[in-house]
C-alpha cells in the first residue's frame, strides 16, 4: 500500500509522460481522491505545456495554408459539429476573449478571470493604474489582465487602422472601450526615426486638441502593442486614433511628429 | 462553407504559433510544415472528443504539435538534414490581434525560463525540445538520476510560480 507520499513524488514523472501504464493507473486512481495531489499534477502540467508557448509565432507560407486546408476539406465535414470553440462564441473580437478566457481557464498563463474582476475594481481608479501601465516592470500581468478586460466587454468597439503613407504595409487593430480603455495591436511597423518612439493619440473633430495615450510597446521587430487605461480626465469618445512618431521621452502637449496610422 | 471558414479560422488564428514551437522541435522548415499540416488534421479529427474544460484550444494544439515534432525529430535522425529553410510570410491581417498578442505571451514565458538557474532550465529544455525522459538527461549530462529528478520538479514549479505572478 502507497503512501500519499510516495505519490506526491510520482507526479513529475507522470506529468513528464515516464511512468507505465500500471503506475500511471494507480496515479490516476489516487488524484481522482486527492486534491492536494490534483492540484499539485495540474499546476506542474501547466508549467511544462506553458514552455510550448515560448516559441515566437511565425507565420508560414501561403502554400502550407492552401495545402492544410485541402486536407481539411478532403476529410469531408470534420468532426462531428465543427471545433467547438470556447465559451460558445465564434471567432472576431469576442472569440480572441474568449480564447484569453479559455487561456485563463487552461491556466497556461497568467490572466484568470478572478483577478480580472479585482483588476476591473481596480480600475475606477484610473491613475494608479495608468502608472502602474507605465512602468515597464509591471507590464506583464497587470497588461494581460487590461487587455481582457476590455476585449471581453460587449461594447468594446473594434477599430482597424490604415497607414497614411502608401508605402507602409503596416497592419493595425484598435480595440476601444470607453470605461476600460484601449487595445491597439500593429505588426509590420517600420523602424522609428532614430530617437524617437511610436505614440497612440485620440484624436476629436472640432478642433480639440488630442489627448496622448502612450507609446507602442515592441518586443520584437515590427510588432507592437499598447495597452491602456482610459486617460485620465478623458471624457467622450474619440473620432480617431492616431499614431505618430514623438521623441523617446514622450511627447510634451501635442503631437509633433510624422502622422502614421488612423482610423477609422 | 461554414464549416470551412472554421477551419480557415482555426488556422489563421492558430497556425504561427504551431509553426513556430514545430519549427524549433525539428530545426527544419519543411518538417515544421508536415508537422503543421498532421497537427491540424489530427485536431479536425478529433476535436468533437476533446473536453474543453481541461483547457485551452492553443494549449491542446500545442501539446499534439510537440508530440508530432518529436517524433519527426526521431524519426529523421537517421536521415540528412532537410529543406534549405523557407521564409516566413507575414501575419494574415485578421489575425494580427491573437499572433500579436501571442508573441507578446511568448516574450513573457521565454523571460520566465530565462530567470530560471541554468541547470533547470536545460534539464526542462531538453525535455521538452527533445523529448528526452529524466533517465535520458542524466545520462546526456552524466548527472545522477535523483538530481535530474529534483531539478525538474523544483523548475516545473518555479516556472508555474512565475507564470502566475
Amino acid at each position: 500500500m502507497e503512501r500519499h507520499d510516495d505519490y506526491s513524488a510520482l507526479l513529475t514523472d507522470y506529468v513528464l509522460g515516464e511512468l507505465g501504464a500500471e503506475d500511471r493507473r494507480r496515479v490516476d486512481e489516487h488524484l481522482a481522491h486527492c486534491a492536494e495531489c490534483a492540484a499539485q499534477a495540474r499546476e506542474l502540467g501547466l508549467a511544462f505545456q506553458g514552455i510550448g508557448f515560448a516559441a515566437e509565432p511565425i507565420a508560414p507560407r501561403p502554400e502550407l495554408r492552401a495545402r492544410v486546408l485541402a486536407t481539411l476539406s478532403a476529410q469531408q465535414a470534420g468532426p462531428s459539429g465543427e471545433v467547438r470553440r470556447a465559451a460558445g462564441v465564434g471567432y472576431g473580437p469576442l472569440a480572441l476573449a474568449a480564447g484569453l478566457a479559455a487561456l485563463a481557464l487552461g491556466g497556461a498563463l497568467i490572466v484568470s478571470y478572478q483577478r480580472s474582476a479585482v483588476l476591473q475594481e481596480e480600475l475606477t481608479e484610473r491613475g494608479r493604474l495608468q502608472a502602474k501601465l507605465e512602468k515597464l516592470a509591471d507590464m506583464g500581468a497587470d497588461r494581460e489582465d487590461l487587455a481582457a478586460a476590455i476585449l471581453t466587454a460587449p461594447d468594446t468597439q473594434r477599430v482597424d487602422l490604415a497607414p497614411l503613407k502608401s508605402s507602409l504595409d503596416t497592419v493595425a487593430q484598435a480595440y476601444w472601450h470607453p470605461k476600460r480603455g484601449l487595445l491597439l495591436v500593429v505588426d509590420r511597423m517600420p523602424k522609428p526615426p532614430p530617437g524617437r518612439v511610436y505614440h497612440v493619440w485620440l484624436s476629436y473633430d472640432g478642433g480639440r486638441p488630442p489627448t496622448s495615450v502612450g507609446s507602442i510597446q515592441f518586443r520584437s521587430a515590427g510588432r507592437g502593442v499598447l495597452i491602456a487605461a482610459v486617460p485620465r480626465g478623458f471624457t467622450g469618445g474619440p473620432a480617431r486614433i492616431l499614431v505618430t512618431d514623438e521623441p523617446e521621452g514622450g511627447p510634451v502637449g501635442l503631437p509633433t511628429g510624422n502622422k502614421y496610422l488612423v482610423g477609422p | 462553407m461554414h464549416q470551412m471558414d472554421t477551419a480557415a479560422e482555426l488556422y489563421d488564428r492558430y497556425a504561427a504559433q504551431v509553426y513556430a514551437l514545430a519549427r524549433r522541435i525539428v530545426r527544419d522548415d519543411g518538417d515544421a510544415e508536415d508537422v503543421v499540416q498532421e497537427v491540424f488534421a489530427q485536431a479536425w479529427r478529433t476535436a468533437s472528443t476533446y473536453d474543453w474544460s481541461r483547457g485551452s484550444v492553443i494549449g491542446w494544439l500545442l501539446m499534439m504539435t510537440r508530440t508530432r515534432a518529436i517524433d519527426k525529430l526521431r524519426s529523421r535522425r537517421s536521415r540528412p538534414d532537410g529543406d534549405a529553410s523557407i521564409p516566413p510570410d507575414s501575419l494574415p491581417a485578421a489575425a494580427v490581434p491573437d499572433i500579436v498578442l501571442a508573441a507578446e505571451q511568448a516574450s513573457i514565458v521565454r523571460e520566465a525560463l530565462l530567470a530560471l538557474p541554468e541547470p533547470q532550465r536545460t534539464a526542462l529544455e531538453l525535455a521538452y525540445y527533445e523529448g528526452l525522459t529524466q533517465a535520458e538527461i542524466a545520462e546526456r549530462l552524466a548527472e545522477p538520476l535523483g538530481t535530474i529528478k529534483t531539478r525538474m520538479r523544483t523548475a516545473l514549479t518555479t516556472l508555474r510560480a512565475r507564470l502566475r505572478a
